[in-house]
């Protein structure tokens, strides 16, 4: 399957009813994806800790905000069989759109620069994004999570769970440690 | 409108390929009421949307509508796909990006990136971006200048066709920096 032609996929997913998802699957949740694996498997999901597991807990939300597309693809695949339900976004006002919108976050991922919006320069922002997530937008858990995912600390200063280092293990790095902490349970 | 025979045969077959299942399919017979109003509420899902529509007849064409339910049509691709941006959907307009297919996204993202994967239209792959809204889309599949500009693969003839078409509309067609590249390819 992972040798198909992309064509012959797209194909496949015109002449297929069942090619693609249905209404309703489209937020296919980690929660929903794991229950589709079946049984007992949901709760064992990578991140499901066992709080989680005894309050039925099986989706974390996490936004992902780093700038540079294909290295925010890679985070937000690194995560698709655990138990966070990803977001991404690559500027500050694209993240805030989400955070405004969508309204439910558990997790949150920034890089230590990104621009401001499309188009503009990196700045350092990372500190000024938190501290709009955890005050000023209307998401709905208040005991928001905060990494850092950055090539430098110097520009931090507010108070992050955890800093990770972008590098060569820095994607592996950054799953291992959202991943612990999220099976760790509740502060 | 109505035609006889000898008149639907004249007619320039234009080919709109639905890859979306906001605009064919019905889930009123699996699911809950609460469900529907859910996807209505936060996802755009609309009940009237296209699910009876197998062919529409304009003055000049004949709009086949292709579905996976309902792809029975001469062999090659569409002429356009109308595809959502779930996160498979994405990547799959992603895998094939450079085949020449103008694809347009279906999507309650409309004018903005992804929240799933923070990505612009244009980086995915979708030449134009719709709003969500099955009686736009009826409208634009009966314009006959659109049609004339996909069947031809003229960009300004498609771009003149969606100002034409967008004139007095909160939310018009929009067009993608990727058009250009699309219609590039020969197909």
């Amino acid at each position: 399957m992972e040798d198909e032609c992309p064509m012959e996929r797209f194909l496949r997913a015109m002449n297929s009813p069942t090619g693609f998802m249905k209404p309703g699957e489209k937020f296919s949740t980690a929660s929903a994806r794991l229950r589709a694996k079946g049984g007992l498997r949901a709760f064992f999901a990578p991140g499901v800790g066992f709080e989680d597991f005894n309050e039925g807990v099986f989706c974390k939300y996490l936004l992902v905000v780093e700038p540079d597309s294909g290295l925010r693809r890679e985070i937000l695949s690194s995560f698709e069989e655990s138990v966070f339900d990803c977001y991404g976004a690559g500027t500050f006002e694209d993240a805030k759109r989400v955070l405004d919108v969508d309204r439910k976050l558990d997790y949150l991922v920034v890089a230590d620069r990104f621009p401001q919006s499309r188009g503009g320069v990196p700045e350092a922002l990372a500190d000024r994004l938190v501290v709009h997530a955890r005050e000023h937008s209307p998401i709905e858990r208040p005991n928001l999570r905060c990494f850092g995912f950055v090539e430098s600390e110097s520009g931090l200063s507010v108070p992050y769970r955890g800093i990770i280092r972008k590098g060569e293990s820095g994607v592996r790095d950054l799953y291992d440690m959202l991943i612990a902490d999220s099976e760790g349970g509740a502060d | 409108m109505t035609a006889s025979t000898e008149e639907v045969r004249d007619l320039e077959i234009v080919r709109i390929g639905i890859l979306t299942p906001y605009l064919f399919d019905d889930v009123r017979d699996r699911c809950d009421e609460e469900y529907i109003k859910d996807q209505e509420e936060r996802y755009g899902y609309d009940r009237d949307n296209l699910i009876q529509v197998p062919q529409m007849i304009t003055s000049r064409h004949r709009v086949l509508i292709e579905t996976p339910d309902n792809c029975a049509g001469p062999s090659g691709f569409p002429q356009l796909v109308i595809h959502g941006s779930t996160r498979p959907a994405e990547e799959r307009v992603e895998s094939i990006k450079g085949s020449g297919i103008v694809v347009a996204r279906y999507s309650i993202f409309y004018g903005g990136p992804s929240h799933y994967s923070g990505s612009y239209p244009e980086d995915a792959g979708y030449a134009l971006d719709i709003p969500k809204s099955p009686d736009l889309v009826r409208s634009l599949l009966t314009h006959e200048g659109f049609l004339d500009g996909l069947v031809s693969r003229e960009e300004g003839k498609i771009r003149s066709a969606l100002e034409e078409f967008g004139s007095g509309l909160e939310e018009p067609v929009l067009v993608t920096p990727y058009l250009t590249e699309a219609l590039a390819v020969q197909r």
